[in-house]
């Protein structure tokens, strides 16, 4: 089964539940591309969510109706889904992840290096994917943020990004 | 895939004001505008994967 449906199906019960998420790293910074030659290879969709465990709680939800399992590192999320499991996992910032058996896992992140919540949700973009509105956060700031961070995997993707933005910009000149 | 260096904390890719201005320019450009149609991207990366997944070795 390809990936799009799945991923597809989880964007827009989010939507309809409201969530507040932001999609943020590589696979965000791919929505800036103009064609295929700019989008970077990765696993890594990562939805950057406030401390809100009621906003945690819904993503959840909207992932499992959507058919994704629900992961906190190598281990199932407890059960039941519930308020009190929410306020532990805001309370220790853990990440979480949604997997569904096509492949697609997506991390739903507490934090972002450098930013905080409102700050990126303030200045976002609004795309569209099929029918749906999705949240990306500016490149400017996914691109502060990948410093900040300075893994070797953030290092090649800027030093990528700057490579492919000095030819872009020099063909539109 | 390039080799990747070893995970040195000393070394930083400096973020130039060149580079910022480059990315807040591109990032303007029309095609990266709210309410952008970005089903492609989406659509591109599933069909990749769908592609390799299927792939098997004949020789």
């Amino acid at each position: 089964m390809s990936d799009y449906k799945p991923f597809l199906r989880l964007l827009r019960s989010l939507a309809q539940r409201n969530v507040r998420y932001i999609m943020i790293g590589v696979w965000a910074a791919n929505y800036y591309a103009r064609s295929g030659a700019h989008v970077f290879a990765t696993n890594d969709r990562d939805f950057f969510l406030p401390p809100d465990p009621p906003n945690l709680l819904n993503a959840w939800n909207a992932s499992r109706e959507s058919g994704y399992e629900l992961w906190s590192g190598d281990d199932p999320l407890g059960e039941p889904l519930d308020r009190w499991l929410a306020d532990r996992v805001v309370s220790t910032r853990a990440n979480t992840t949604a997997i569904h058996p096509a492949g697609v896992a997506v991390d739903f992140t507490l934090d972002m290096k450098g930013f905080d919540f409102e700050t990126v949700w303030g200045e976002r973009r609004l795309f569209r994917v099929d029918d749906v509105e999705v949240p990306v956060a500016r490149l400017a700031h996914i691109v502060e943020s990948k410093a900040r961070v300075n893994r070797p995997k953030d290092r090649l993707f800027l030093a990528t990004w700057e490579e492919a933005l000095r030819d872009l910009l020099k063909e539109e000149e | 895939m390039p080799e990747l260096a070893p995970d040195r904390h000393d070394e930083r890719f400096d973020l130039t004001d060149d580079f910022l201005r480059a990315i807040i320019r591109w990032e303007n450009a029309p095609h990266n505008r709210t309410g952008e149609d970005k089903s492609w991207v989406e659509q591109l990366i599933a069909d990749t994967r769908d592609h390799y997944r299927r792939a098997v070795r004949i020789r």
